[in-house]
């Protein structure tokens, strides 16, 4: 067999007339949109928003539901921890609403498009690491505040009465206490792996196109 | 609902873009078909911002081509399978081959452009829809000297993948 080499010229006049047959869809609104890493992303902060939204008024009437017993000093640290939280996140979700509103960059050129994509990504991933982190240890202390019935008043005057406070009778509470660290730290380390393992690889792609740019470049 | 209309002509005349970067960046035809959708999505979603500002061939190279340097392929199984089949089918075809060469030529090469990165396949792509080393330059966003070094390295890597897999003229 004997193998010769492409003629492009003629290759391009072939390449005119070749046949495109492809269906073109009668009715726009039925065309799926396939999940990029920013759709997926964007998707998931939506959700995280919405149960956000639920879980914050939930939060709210907590302590007015008399089996869960907050009152005195937890209720004011309850309050406190859920009006740092809201405030952390409403910036947070502010940016991100905006962002979800301008990311169109399909009409730049393709570098400038890729490279915005990239950062974009980039960001995101940032400002969901980071929003984690913080709303991570809110939460764990609100719900150790609610699911422990009563329990934690107990538990923040000992911390209020430290180091007098750090007798035997009270380790069960200290216990109780470095189990609800841990979980948050645990917690927190998860969310950072996860969210670089289902994203990260994204960002890898996206470098990667745009060191192949860079290479027309040199 | 006049938009839709003259948006889905325009789209009609205009469908061999489609069809040519589909199977230039997807080697099975569930994949070419979901970048095709893709595409049009993001055509019909941007038309707005096109509306008046350029030709419209050349806002659709934009935007095909851009979805397709960002659709990230699908992990799996199945798709692999594909592709081994149609491998398979694709080298029984050649065994065989009554084809004339016109087909010939642009199934090898088809096949040969599958070995190419996506930034390359974005190159021969404009350069064989006719584009001057400058217009490929101003879509890609890269510099004019640099579009034709590159372009060049790119036919010569395409001749070389084209002889390993014996081409036959």
């Amino acid at each position: 067999m004997k193998s010769d080499k492409f003629n492009f010229e003629d290759l391009k006049k072939e390449w005119k007339e070749q046949e495109s047959s492809v269906p073109i869809p009668d009715d726009l609104n039925k065309i799926k949109k396939a999940q990029t890493p920013i759709d997926k992303i964007r998707k998931n902060i939506k959700t995280e928003m919405f149960l956000m939204i639920i879980s914050v008024i939930f939060l709210m009437i907590v302590p007015f539901i008399s089996i869960y017993q907050i009152s005195g000093i937890s209720e004011l640290v309850y309050y406190i921890v859920l009006f740092l939280l809201i405030i952390s996140a409403v910036p947070y979700y502010k940016s991100f609403y905006s962002y979800y509103k301008n990311t169109n960059h399909k009409t730049f050129n393709s570098y400038r498009s890729i490279s915005e994509i990239y950062y974009e990504l980039k960001n995101t991933i940032r400002l969901y690491k980071t929003i984690n982190y913080l709303l991570v240890p809110y939460g764990f202390i609100l719900f150790f505040i609610v699911l422990s019935k009563g329990r934690s008043e107990k538990i923040f005057e000992i911390i209020m009465n430290l180091p007098d406070s750090f007798t035997h009778e009270n380790y069960g509470y200290f216990a109780a206490l470095m189990l609800v660290i841990l979980f948050t730290i645990l917690a927190i380390f998860l969310v950072g792996i996860w969210v670089s393992m289902f994203y990260g690889k994204h960002l890898k792609e996206l470098e990667k196109i745009l060191q192949q740019f860079e290479e027309e470049n040199e | 609902m006049e938009k839709e209309k003259q948006f889905l002509a325009l789209l009609e005349k205009h469908k061999g873009i489609l069809y040519k970067i589909s199977r230039m960046y997807e080697d099975n035809e569930e994949n070419q078909e979901e970048l095709r959708q893709e595409i049009v999505y993001h055509l019909w979603s941007s038309y707005d911002d096109f509306l008046g500002k350029s030709s419209f061939s050349t806002w659709m190279y934009r935007v095909a081509l851009n979805t397709a340097l960002t659709q990230f392929k699908k992990e799996s199984k199945k798709s692999n399978l594909e592709v081994a089949l149609n491998e398979e089918a694709f080298q029984l075809k050649s065994e065989v081959s009554n084809y004339e060469e016109k087909e010939n030529q642009l199934q090898h090469f088809y096949k040969a452009v599958q070995e190419l990165n996506k930034v390359e396949k974005a190159l021969i792509f404009l350069y064989l829809e006719g584009m001057s080393h400058k217009e490929i330059a101003t879509q890609l966003g890269i510099t004019e000297g640099n579009a034709r070094v590159k372009l060049n390295r790119i036919k010569d890597k395409l001749q070389e993948i084209i002889i390993r897999n014996g081409y036959e003229k």
